[in-house]
């Protein structure tokens, strides 16, 4: 005796149904009877090399893009105020020295800072007794 | 690298795999990309076509496909099978379009703010698709066609690929480059949101019982 309850279609088998059906049964979509030329055209004008810069029109938005740019720096130079201050800072010439193969010049040391750059001298050093601060003096070293 | 003449390849062999006639291909022999051509160029353009809407466009996106793949066939290394790789070109290429129709024509602020709930970039279903006679003849095929542009996109593609190009799930994960419990999520959702677009058509097709 069969005990398994019995499964039944979803309410909305046919609707499915007529969707796969329907998609199924469209008809197909092939290619036209020149394609083959029109491909062997298209890949004789890709594989050719592009005509010289310049021989042909620049497009209409790079001609849009340089005016806007010239109206732009019009627009400055037409508004600029006539009073100029002008400040005249010193620029160091370059002399057309290159910088890569200078000549060696004669050094010269400079000795006015001298005293200055001299090694500091501990303070044990400066007292010269040998004294640090919390310790016993150190005998004297016998020569 | 010396190719020979395509003219030369056109009764030329199109037998073998689709990896052999690649490699037929890169060793310089045309014939191999011509018989690529040949075979895969109306499952292309029908993706493209279904995904797109616009049967110019489509056409536009399998040629650029092919194009792709005489100039960069050489980085396929294998790793999927070779039509995964060329639906993954063309998806990207249809993706890339539809960005482009978007900018061209605008997008409403309404329709910019319908966010898909799992996926990052604006998911806007296209409402402005007219039916391509040229295709789709009678109306039950613009019907549908009409109710798969009113699918986001994404879920769009999924679908495409599974209930039209007959794709495996695993094949579609590797084209999308998705996991492969989203792309299931992503189908089912894309079919629901078909089935409420198609109700019409559906009480029309399955008028109900007179008690």
């Amino acid at each position: 005796m069969n005990r398994l309850t019995p499964v039944a279609a979803p309410d909305d088998f046919e609707q499915r149904l007529l969707v796969r059906t329907a998609l199924s049964a469209l008809p197909v979509a092939s290619a036209p009877d020149d394609f083959e030329a029109l491909l062997l055209r298209r890949l004789a004008e890709q594989t050719t090399p592009p005509p010289p810069a310049g021989s042909s029109r620049p497009w209409p938005w790079v001609i849009g893009i340089v005016a806007v740019i010239g109206l732009s720096v019009g627009g400055f130079v037409v508004s600029r105020p006539d009073n100029v201050t002008v400040r005249h800072v010193p620029v160091l010439a370059s002399g057309g020295v290159d910088l890569h193969h200078l000549a060696p010049v004669p050094v010269a040391e400079d000795r006015r800072f001298r005293v200055v750059a001299q090694r500091p001298v501990s303070i044990r050093q400066r007292r010269g007794d040998g004294i640090v601060a919390g310790y016993p003096p150190k005998p004297a070293k016998r020569r | 690298m010396e190719r020979t003449t395509v003219a030369s390849t056109q009764q030329g062999r199109t037998t073998g795999t689709d990896e052999e006639l690649l490699a037929r291909f890169l060793g310089g022999d045309e014939s191999g990309f011509v018989a690529l051509v040949r075979r895969y160029k109306d499952p292309i353009t029908n993706f493209s076509f279904r995904y797109l809407g616009n049967y110019d466009d489509a056409v536009d996106v399998a040629q650029e496909t092919f194009v792709r793949l005489y100039r960069f066939g050489s980085t396929f290394v294998g790793e999927v099978k070779f039509s995964t790789w060329l639906y993954t070109i063309a998806s990207n290429l249809a993706k890339s379009e539809l960005k482009r129709y978007r900018r061209r024509h605008g997008v409403s602020l309404k329709d910019a703010f319908a966010k898909s709930d799992d996926d990052e970039s604006w998911d806007v279903p296209d409402t402005s698709y007219m039916p391509d006679e040229r295709v789709d003849g009678n109306r039950i095929a613009q019907e549908v066609q009409l109710a798969l542009m009113s699918v986001s996109p994404t879920y769009r593609e999924m679908v495409v690929l599974r209930d039209i190009q007959q794709m495996s799930y695993e094949e579609i994960a590797e084209i999308t480059q998705t996991e492969l419990g989203t792309v299931k999520s992503r189908i089912n959702r894309g079919r629901s949101q078909l089935q409420e677009r198609l109700k019409d058509l559906y009480r029309e097709v399955f008028p109900a019982d007179e008690e």
